[in-house]
């Protein structure tokens, strides 16, 4: 049942938060905490267990058609970490930024819903489980994205949906022709299922394209990113939670899943299918690349920025090699807590000062000093320099394509990395060197943002430059995911 | 086995049709509590019913009318003279399923029919109301062909008399449509009743049953004639005439104006009951107790055939659904689609695909329910029936826009709503059948159900605030009268309750789906 907890206690929760009404403010912030630090501890809690497979799959509802089962392993553990933690950042920064906003009680319930749904779709033990959450995130993160109400907002809610409902019916399809492949058992297997070895090679092709499509929708592969940046028109806890860890990290995590657990490495590898998703991915990480120099909005390139890194995660677990994936995965890690820290920073620099575009962005480091140091440390984490927490997952991504012989895809990454100095250097520069100007309500004077959002931002600024350091949690829960992903003791 | 609750449902229905005009003579203020009371009561006993069905051992419940059923081996050919209500699991459901829907539907009416009735038509509407509900629950009860003729009628005559309750030259012109083409419908199946009677020489169906078996496997073919023809061309007949009744592309033209232009409560009883009963119902009435086509002696192109028409209805029934601009008309065009999703069930002529269809028919009931309810909710607050007014409603009347948008993502597939347990079934039915292609109708259906539904929900949530069309409430008013909003939000809950807990509903309709194989 604790693997269940998780799942259930956000969903309850956001209920109890619909309840509270829009006023009851304490209450509502009280509710919200307790689920995330509940969440957390209890993935604390089951850490040990998972690691030394002590926790039996839990059948929560057993019927002819389907079941509802939830199963945790390595893999499911390090998101879950890194997804419970940052939420009950985002929580508190969540709490300064929409200070004084409307309709809170929505927005609150929805956040806390988003939680139980991802906690869902990582602990799902098979396709359906981790359908039926999919779908339900896609539709809770629908209100977050919304929550402006302009015609923008509207617009990019319903390009969203249009997206990630599409994504989700080939999504449904693959898992009708999984069960049809492997005589009605959806569960995933360690090392593939075993009824889709034999199988007609086009039927297995389409399911590669079904499952890629409708994963990659989440995941943000190039073509199917559009809807991630139109998406930045949502609160920027949103943007920093949703669209740059929790919603994106679950497309990486099912396609994840369809590589090691659906298809298995060996047939992956004979029908290289490998070959096409690491071209996918290139196209993805150097398409994003070269778009994020267009923006001139600082959370769109950022989103691009995310578009780009989640290339990384998922070229690294197309390999099917041992270091590239252990670099993959920790990179779920790091790029979501560096990722989070550049949108707090953002976010902050939105919300006290009201500049969107990186023009704007003039001096701006002597008015949020601390922000902008964050920031500048966050940026040299993406990039993928020494000593920060990239380097360590980009490293290990080079390692293991050059030990598979594959040094263009190896060179993809250095390339990258050149790309991204060059996209990011215009808001440090403007932030640095530019003139403030000399509009109303901007002075010489530091006035950062409330500690309330500091504070989240300095924590993973400062766990982001930890884990650079120091070989770390993440570090070796993404070498034994790794392993138990490729099955190796 | 049988139980006096077999007659006693549907005899209490049709008295009480008989004491409404009595009671608005002289008693006007027992009207509306007699009507809720009569259908709450046969909502109670439909349950036990149903519960003691789902205990007896053979999984039916027979009851011999007229005669006594010791006596019953007095008769020379060894059938029942009288007529036999033979009620199994199915239609123990349904018949829960109808008097839950009716009951909920009278408490909606206590308010709305006031409102949008003619005064003096209100005793009309309850008399009419009580029959139609009586005749769907007679045909869910009774085990004789000419018996379900009869309650098939009374439940159609009723229904086209609801449609035009209002007067208006649209709801006529909606109703006189409707009838003719339903009393097409009728002369079909009466005339397929005829042959079959030919074929059979018996009304009973467990007794046609045998008979249409025997003569199948006989062959003996004179040159001709063949009563082998007989039951093709009745059973021709049947799915042309409960083709109609259910509403299939290319049968489908009557029931848009017919559902949209009835009073809400009605549409949500047609839509969500009668085509259902009278159409759906009798499919799985026919085709798999009397007809037995689940045991292959009619080849494959029929069932091939079957699974086409619901798959053309399934698709054309959506895309017609995107291009309305009237909310009700929309709905009646996706109820188009979803009998579709049913027919394709039952055309696996799989035990997997039956229970898949009779789940969506149960959910599709609760869901369209509650979806017509809450666009009659809307009519009676702002008498808006256009899509495109409903700018920012969800603002004005969150509950009622709420149970929308719940029953709306039903509608769509998403989970943990109910239609997506269904479609689920339906899509594992259509694999375990061999017809994995089949499949795709429903995600294609799906997301067409996404596009329309989709509009309506935005529109509701996501305009500006500003430019609302809905005039702001006056303070201190309720948003709806409790008696209109509390079944829009019981059907609600059941939306979402009937998703996971949809196991529940599967625990009788399975062993019900398994009697049917016998």
């Amino acid at each position: 049942m604790i693997i269940f907890l998780p799942v259930i206690v956000p969903v309850i929760i956001s209920f109890l938060i619909f309840l509270c009404g829009e006023k009851r403010d304490k209450l509502r912030y009280i509710f919200l905490f307790t689920a995330s630090i509940f969440d957390f501890l209890a993935v604390i809690f089951i850490m040990p267990l998972v690691l030394k497979h002590d926790l039996p799959p839990l059948i929560l509802l057993h019927t002819t058609f389907f079941d509802l089962k939830f199963k945790v392993d390595i893999l499911s553990l390090l998101l879950a970490v890194v997804v419970t933690f940052l939420w009950i950042v985002t929580n508190s920064y969540s709490i300064g930024y929409m200070e004084k906003n409307h309709s809170l009680r929505r927005y609150y319930t929805a956040l806390a819903f988003c939680e139980g749904a991802v906690m869902g779709i990582i602990f799902a033990a098979d396709l359906f489980t981790l359908f039926v959450f999919y779908e339900l995130l896609t539709i809770s993160v629908f209100p977050l994205i919304i929550h402006e109400e302009t015609e923008e907002a509207a617009k990019a809610g319903i390009m969203y949906l249009v997206y990630t409902l599409s994504g989700g019916a080939m999504i449904l399809f693959g898992c009708f022709i999984t069960y049809a492949l492997n005589n009605g058992n959806i569960e995933f297997m360690p090392g593939g299922m075993p009824g889709l070895a034999g199988q007609n090679k086009i039927v297995l092709y389409l399911l590669f394209i079904l499952f890629t499509c409708g994963f990659g929708v989440k995941g943000a592969l190039v073509p199917l990113h559009a809807w991630l940046p139109r998406a930045m028109v949502a609160p920027t806890p949103i943007s920093a939670l949703l669209h740059a860890v929790a919603v994106v990290n679950v497309g990486t995590y099912g396609l994840i899943r369809m590589i090691y657990n659906i298809f298995g490495r060996d047939l992956f590898l004979r029908l290289h299918l490998n070959t096409i998703l690491a071209l996918v991915c290139v196209i993805t990480v150097l398409g994003a690349a070269f778009m994020a120099f267009k923006q001139r909005q600082l959370k769109k390139l950022l989103a691009y920025s995310t578009v780009n890194q989640l290339g990384y995660v998922v070229l690294g677990a197309s390999s099917l090699n041992y270091w590239a994936l252990t670099g993959g995965l920790v990179h779920i890690m790091y790029h979501s807590i560096m990722k989070i820290s550049l949108f707090y920073a953002a976010g902050m620099i939105i919300r006290f000062k009201g500049k969107i575009r990186i023009p704007q962005l003039s001096g701006i480091s002597k008015e949020m000093p601390v922000t902008m140091a964050c920031f500048v440390i966050g940026v040299i984490g993406i990039v993928g320099l020494p000593p920060m927490a990239g380097w360590l997952s980009k490293w290990n991504l080079v390692k293991g394509h050059l030990l598979i012989n594959e040094p263009v895809l190896a060179s993809v990454f250095l390339i990258n990395t050149v790309i991204e100095v060059g996209y990011f250097l215009p808001p440090i520069l403007y932030a640095y060197f530019g003139v403030l100007d000399e509009s109303p309500g901007s002075s010489e004077k530091t006035s950062e943002a409330p500690l309330n959002m500091l504070i989240p931002l300095v924590i993973v600024t400062v766990l982001s430059f930890t884990f650079g350091l120091f070989g770390s949690l993440p570090y070796v829960l993404s070498n034994k995911a790794a392993a138990e992903l490729l099955m190796i003791k | 086995m049988g139980s006096h609750l077999q007659v006693l449902i549907p005899v209490t229905l049709i008295l009480g049709a008989f004491l409404i005009p009595i009671l608005e003579r002289w008693f006007r203020k027992l009207l509306e509590p007699l009507v809720i009371g009569i259908t709450f009561f046969c909502l109670i006993y439909s349950c036990l019913l149903l519960y003691g069905i789902y205990l007896s051992p053979l999984k039916v419940f027979q009851y011999f009318v007229g005669f006594s059923w010791n006596a019953k081996t007095l008769l020379i050919t060894g059938e029942p003279i009288g007529i036999v209500l033979q009620t199994d699991l199915i239609g123990g459901f349904i018949l829960v399923l109808i008097n839950f829907i009716s009951f909920l539907a009278a408490i909606y009416s206590l308010r709305y029919v006031p409102q949008n009735i003619p005064d003096g038509k209100k005793g009309v509407y309850y008399t009419l109301f009580l029959l139609m509900t009586a005749g769907m629950s007679g045909i869910c009860l009774t085990g004789d062909i000419f018996n379900l003729y009869v309650l098939f009628e009374v439940a159609n005559l009723s229904s086209y008399a609801l449609v035009s309750i209002d007067g208006e030259a649209e709801a006529v012109e909606a109703a006189i449509k409707y009838l003719l083409i339903s009393a097409l419908a009728s002369i079909f199946i009466f005339f397929g009743i005829g042959l079959l009677y030919g074929a059979t020489g018996t009304l009973n169906m467990s007794y046609a049953s045998n008979q249409i078996r025997k003569v199948l496997l006989s062959g003996h073919d004179t040159f001709l004639f063949s009563y082998r023809y007989l039951i093709f061309a009745s059973l021709a007949l049947f799915t042309a005439g409960f083709g109609i009744k259910s509403a299939l592309v290319p049968v489908h033209g009557w029931l848009p104006d017919a559902h949209s232009k009835a009073p809400s409560p009605i549409s949500a009883m047609l839509s969500g009951l009668l085509i259902k009963v009278t159409g759906i119902f009798l499919f799985i009435r026919f085709y798999f107790s009397v007809f037995r086509i689940q045991d292959g002696l009619y080849g494959d192109m029929f069932p091939a055939f079957i699974l086409s028409i619901g798959a053309i209805s399934a698709i054309s029934g959506s895309v017609f659904a995107i291009a309305q601009k009237n909310l009700k008309r929309m709905l009646a065009f996706s109820t188009v689609s979803q009998m579709g999703y049913i027919l394709i069930g039952i055309g696996f002529f799989s035990r997997d695909g039956l229970t898949g269809a009779v789940l969506h028919l149960f959910n599709h009931s609760v869901m369209k329910s509650a979806l017509f309810l809450s666009a009659g909710a809307i009519f009676y607050k702002t008498k808006f029936t256009r899509i495109d007014e409903l700018k920012g409603l969800g603002f004005k009347m969150p509950v009622t826009c709420a149970c929308f948008t719940i029953a709306a993502l039903g509608m769509v597939g998403i989970p943990p709503m109910s239609g997506f347990f269904s479609k689920w079934i339906l899509g594992i039915a259509a694999i375990r059948a061999g017809f994995l292609p089949v499949s795709i109708i429903f995600l294609l259906g799906s997301l067409l159900n996404a596009i329309y539904y989709f509009r309506v929900i935005g529109k509701m949530y996501f305009f500006n605030r500003d430019s609302l069309s809905v005039p702001a409430p006056e303070a201190g008013m309720r948003e709806l009268p409790e008696s209109i909003y509390i079944p829009i939000a019981i059907l609600a809950f059941a939306v979402l309750f009937f998703g996971l807990g949809s196991d529940i509903l599967l625990k009788i309709i399975r062993p019900g789906v398994e009697y049917l194989w016998k």
